[in-house]
């Protein structure tokens, strides 16, 4: 027999097969997994794309190059040479003069084509005006004009259309600057921010040799040139010059988005595990049940390796159909998810890419025939003899190269969804130890649940003398109903958790406003309006401006060449007191302040800062504050949630340190955006004090945090699928014995009723006893993570001690049922055919 | 066709050697019919596993046309197997998700033949089942199961068939209409037939009759009835 025609023989045999249940099962399992891998990576692939496009919006271009030097031209020749755009943009702090009025403004000029990434916001009236409208434009001011942020024009007693002076010229506003396309620089910054042509800075005279000025350069273009690019420039780049690409961008979303990507990932290899697992289980049982066809094939001569690839084949052609079938319909499946979500999904989407689809069919198709290929590879141990004597059994062939292979697959799956070695690794070899740990505990806790099955009731004792009997099934049973439970139990409380953290970050009542430079003999009168307008407001903080010049006594400047040093101790910081913490922070290091803190000058840094300095508790660091230098000592570190729109600080001073120095107050407050008139009103009441509004940032936050949800539910409910996929292959194990049970029972007389209660029993019994085991190590795992990982307090998660049983109960009764249909309604003379 | 010479098969259980078949010496000629008599547990199973090759001996020879089973290794007897050899078992032995036809083309299909579903076609007629064609397994009952499997072994006309207890599992009437039908198919194609059963009157259509007690063969009895 030639190789085609062992091929051939194969491909009908394969068709011939495909109403056998397991056979469905191994496909729907790879099917399942290439789908959830298809459907995940394709989501996340466009998603992570488009919001790595729009974080290099924030920053209006791929790549930037900052520097408070000037930048080479050689840089920009080299990158057009690239085929890359360019643009170049300079900044610098000035006086603008209207209406008698001055008042220090931040510059950045910019060229015609900025910003070459997203957009800059602009509208043609103030934020309070209801016949204000705001513009997206991916233009420049041109020359002659400059556009201003509200705050300046207010400062000025300007409005659009008035003229400014800046250095020897004058300039037409007309446009309000709501957003700049780059958003880099502080939001806080006590002044305002104007944009203007490049061409027109030379006419100002204001740069000059000394001045303080910066540089920048915007880059855009295909990834192979930019990287190309990024190759040749880090050579040559000055000191100074600091290279910035998306990655680098850090925005309030950030952390929470990839929390929800890492959690996708996270899910979608479950959901792949829980199908690699439902494979193993549908590939031993196909296996067994292929026993007589491999021997029947070898009594008729066919020799081994035809009947080892006649096998192979057969798992290939099952390994394809699962795995094209599962891609295809993930990758349209993913469209779905993106429909479902389009409103709030960025209009300009990333392209789908082929790409993941392919991963994610091979590496199901790989996953299939690695786990299965052991079970497959026994029938060819199969000996022809089997045909007299139906008992014989092939030997195991020994699996160990596939099983390091399954893992080896396992690994890279991970590594590919989640990115991380370490969490791969962990994840992994967490898995099996878990699977290990099953086995041993669930074989213990059915033998000691024997032990005292006398005092337990009626139903639960005939369930166990069920299981008891088939011990080895029970046993492997009890163990694939817990490892699914504590999935999806950890799959939801991880979920829980999320929302909550993201609910919390963005609650419906956050501070969509700041108020700053708020006077003290003011602020009472400020807080009071506040309060007359009903709005909910947070804490006044003091506000004095320093810059950090002094560590241990050594000038910042000795430490850190200009060039190197962090932000932080290249400009004025914010600085402020408190006698306490406020509920967003919490200590890292040391103590909180106390009485003797004011005397010893304490102050707390932020620990981020304080590991970027080098700092330890008890350092002195000196501030110069208007001119005079304060020394202090760092008595405690603190996390602070930056991402929770209200005023944060690196410094806090203890109270009575700092009072006596000029200050003014921050706050933040939520105005419901019906109530903006109300802000001409509060202008007019307290023209010293800036009302900087954030509604837009907020609910881009909040249109990221809710599609991320939505993607987070879909992959919930995708392994909730695997889960009851793996449930089926895991009851169809031992369908074979219940049938032989089954139709011993009804030949000896038994009724349908009767053998429907002893499922029902053992069935219940399984649920309870698999619950028991799911509940115990997902509690113990919860309580490792919270207490080790995330050092928060731990609870017991009760409602899972409810939700867990009941969902056992209902979904192994249904899918056991379901499974067992043939074995309450089949005749006793079919069941015995069957089994023949 | 078959030479049989001192032909042992032991299983070690434990401390324990358990002999089923001891010193077995048999000769078969070319179109001869045999029947192998025993009671259940007699080892008559084993000697058809290992007169077939489908099981190795624990020592002596078998030899189908003139090749030594004994020195060959598994694969080795099953291509004897594939070329030489056909079955008919009693539990049928007939691949439930195949079709009557496709069961019968297997065999003809293991040796690469072009002409496997004509052939296949023709043996399933000669047997009366042009009708049953695309029936699966369980669509059939136990004498049509029976008269694929009969097919089936024809199909490559081999030169011996071996037949265990082929009417077991089937009523008398049936049972007796398939022995007919095997006789006649086996008269046609002067095949070899060696036939295992315990049923004596079975057996008396054969040639020749050997009798296992406790695995040995203790004699040979000339039927004189003929396979008609």
């Amino acid at each position: 027999m030639k190789h085609h025609q062992v091929f051939l023989l194969a491909c009908k045999h394969w068709f011939n097969d495909l109403r056998s249940s397991e056979k469905r099962l191994l496909i729907a399992a790879t099917l399942l997994a290439a789908l959830s891998m298809s459907m995940i990576s394709s989501f996340s692939d466009r998603l992570s794309r488009t919001m790595e496009y729009r974080a290099s919006e924030l920053i209006a271009g791929d790549l930037t190059i900052f520097s408070t030097r000037e930048l080479s031209a050689d840089y920009l020749s080299h990158a057009q040479s690239l085929g890359l755009n360019t643009s170049s943009a300079l900044g610098f702090s000035t006086m603008a003069f209207a209406n008698e009025q001055l008042q220090l403004v931040r510059v950045r000029s910019v060229e015609d084509n900025y910003p070459l990434k997203g957009y800059n916001q602009v509208a043609n009236g103030f934020y309070a005006d209801a016949n204000t409208q705001t513009q997206l434009i991916q233009k420049a001011p041109a020359l002659g004009y400059v556009w201003a942020e509200e705050r300046i024009l207010q400062k000025l007693g300007a409005k659009l259309g008035d003229s400014v002076e800046i250095g020897n010229a004058v300039f037409v506003v007309n446009k309000i600057l709501q957003q700049d396309a780059d958003r880099s620089g502080s939001l806080f910054s006590p002044f305002g921010r104007l944009l203007m042509n490049y061409a027109d800075v030379p006419k100002t005279g204001v740069v000059n040799q000394g001045s303080r000025i910066w540089y920048k350069q915007y880059y855009t273009g295909k990834e192979d040139a930019l990287a190309d690019f990024v190759d040749w420039l880090k050579p040559q780049l000055n000191k100074a010059d600091k290279l910035a690409g998306v990655e680098d961008s850090q925005n309030n979303v950030g952390n929470a988005l990839q929390k929800a990507q890492q959690y996708l990932s996270l899910a979608s290899l479950i959901s792949v595990l829980l199908a690699a697992v439902a494979i193993a289980l549908c590939a031993k049982r196909y296996s067994e049940r292929h026993y007589n066809t491999a021997a029947l094939l070898r009594c008729l001569g066919a020799s081994s390796n035809q009947v080892r690839n006649i096998f192979i084949y057969k798992l290939s052609f099952t390994a394809i159909v699962g795995a094209v079938l599962g891609a295809l319909l993930g990758f349209v499946l993913h469209f779905a998810l993106l429909q479902t979500v389009a409103d709030i999904l960025p209009k300009d989407l990333m392209p789908a890419r082929i790409l993941p689809v392919l991963i994610s069919l091979v590496c199901a198709a790989l996953v299939l025939m690695l786990v299965a290929m052991a079970p497959i590879l026994n029938l060819n141990q199969v000996s022809p003899v089997r045909v007299l004597r139906r008992e014989l059994a092939p030997q195991s062939v020994k699996a160990n190269v596939f099983f390091v292979l399954a893992v080896g697959i396992m690994l890279a799956l991970a590594y590919l969804l989640t990115g991380s070695i370490i969490l791969s690794v962990v994840f992994v070899v967490g898995l099996a130890i878990l699977l290990l740990v099953y086995g041993v505990l669930s074989s213990l806790l059915l033998k000691s649940l024997m032990k005292v099955q006398r005092f337990l009731p009626p139903f639960l004792r005939v369930g166990l003398s069920q299981l008891e009997r088939h011990q080895y099934y029970a046993r492997s049973q009890v163990a694939a109903f817990a490892f699914i439970f504590t999935s999806v139990a950890l799959i939801w409380l991880v979920r829980g958790d999320l929302f909550e953290d993201w609910q919390q970050q963005v609650p419906a009542d956050t501070p969509n406003h700041f108020a700053i430079n708020i006077l003290p003999d003011k602020k009472v009168a400020f807080e009071q309006a506040l309060s007359d307008k009903g709005l909910a407001a947070s804490e006044f903080y003091p506000m004095v401006r320093g810059r950090l010049t002094h560590i241990n006594g050594v000038n910042v400047d000795d430490i850190y060449p200009e060039d190197d040093a962090p932000n932080a101790l290249k400009r004025e910081l914010n600085l402020t007191w408190s006698s306490h913490l406020t509920e967003d922070e919490a200590l890292s290091k040391g103590q909180w302040f106390d009485e003797n803190s004011v005397n010893e000058n304490a102050i707390s840094m932020e620990s981020e800062l304080a590991r970027r300095l080098k700092l330890n508790i008890g350092d002195s660091i000196t501030f110069n504050i208007a001119g005079t230098d304060t020394v202090t000592k760092v008595k405690n570190f603190r996390d602070v949630k930056w991402e929770n729109f209200r005023p944060n600080f690196y410094v806090v001073f203890a109270d009575g340190v700092i009072n006596d120095f000029h200050h003014t107050y921050i706050n933040s407050f939520y105005l419901p955006p019906t109530e903006s008139r109300w802000l001409i009103e509060m202008n007019q009441q307290f023209k010293a004090v800036t009302i900087i509004e954030i509604d837009q940032i907020l609910k881009q936050v909040r249109e990221i945090l809710t599609q991320t949800s939505v993607a987070v539910e879909a992959i919930l409910a995708l392994v909730l699928i695997c889960a009851m996929v793996l449930m089926f292959a895991t009851l169809l194990s031992t369908l074979s014995l219940r049938k032989h049970e089954a139709a011993l029972y009804r030949t000896f007389g038994a009724s349908k009723s009767m053998i429907r209660a002893r499922i029902r029993s053992e069935y219940v019994t399984l649920a309870l006893v698999a619950s028991a085991l799911a509940i115990a190590s997902f509690e113990s795992i919860s309580f490792a993570l919270y207490v080790f990982i995330f050092d928060v307090s731990w609870m017991p998660h009760w409602s899972l001690w409810i939700g867990v049983p009941s969902l056992a109960l209902v979904s192994i009764l249904i899918s056991g049922f379901w499974a067992n249909r043939d074995v309450l309604n089949a005749s006793p003379r079919q069941l015995l055919q069957d089994i023949s | 066709m078959i030479e049989v010479e001192n032909l042992c098969k032991s299983l070690t259980l434990g401390e324990q050697t358990l002999n089923i078949l001891t010193n077995v010496n048999v000769s078969v000629a070319a179109g001869e019919t045999i029947a192998i008599v025993g009671k259940s547990g007699s080892g008559k199973s084993t000697l058809l596993s290992l007169l077939a090759g489908l099981d190795k001996a624990s020592s002596g020879h078998v030899r189908i046309l003139g090749q030594d089973l004994s020195t060959m290794n598994e694969d080795g007897r099953a291509a004897v197997r594939k070329q030489h050899v056909g079955f008919v078992f009693q539990n049928f032995q007939l691949l439930p998700h195949l079709s009557a036809l496709d069961n019968v083309m297997l065999p003809l299909e293991l040796t690469g033949d072009s002409n496997a579903k004509i052939k296949a076609q023709s043996w399933l007629e000669k047997v009366g089942l042009s009708e049953r064609l695309d029936h699966q397994p369980n669509q059939l009952s136990g004498g049509e199961q029976q008269r694929v499997a009969i097919a089936r072994a024809f199909a490559c006309e081999p030169d011996v068939l071996f037949a265990d207890e082929p009417t077991g599992n089937l009523d008398e009437h049936t049972g007796e209409k398939i022995e007919d039908l095997l006789f006649d198919l086996n008269a046609q194609l002067n095949t070899t037939l060696v036939l295992v059963t315990h049923d004596e009157t079975l057996a008396k259509r054969c040639q020749r009759q050997v009798h296992l007690i406790d695995g040995k063969l203790i004699e040979t009895v000339t039927s004189a009835a003929t396979n008609l």
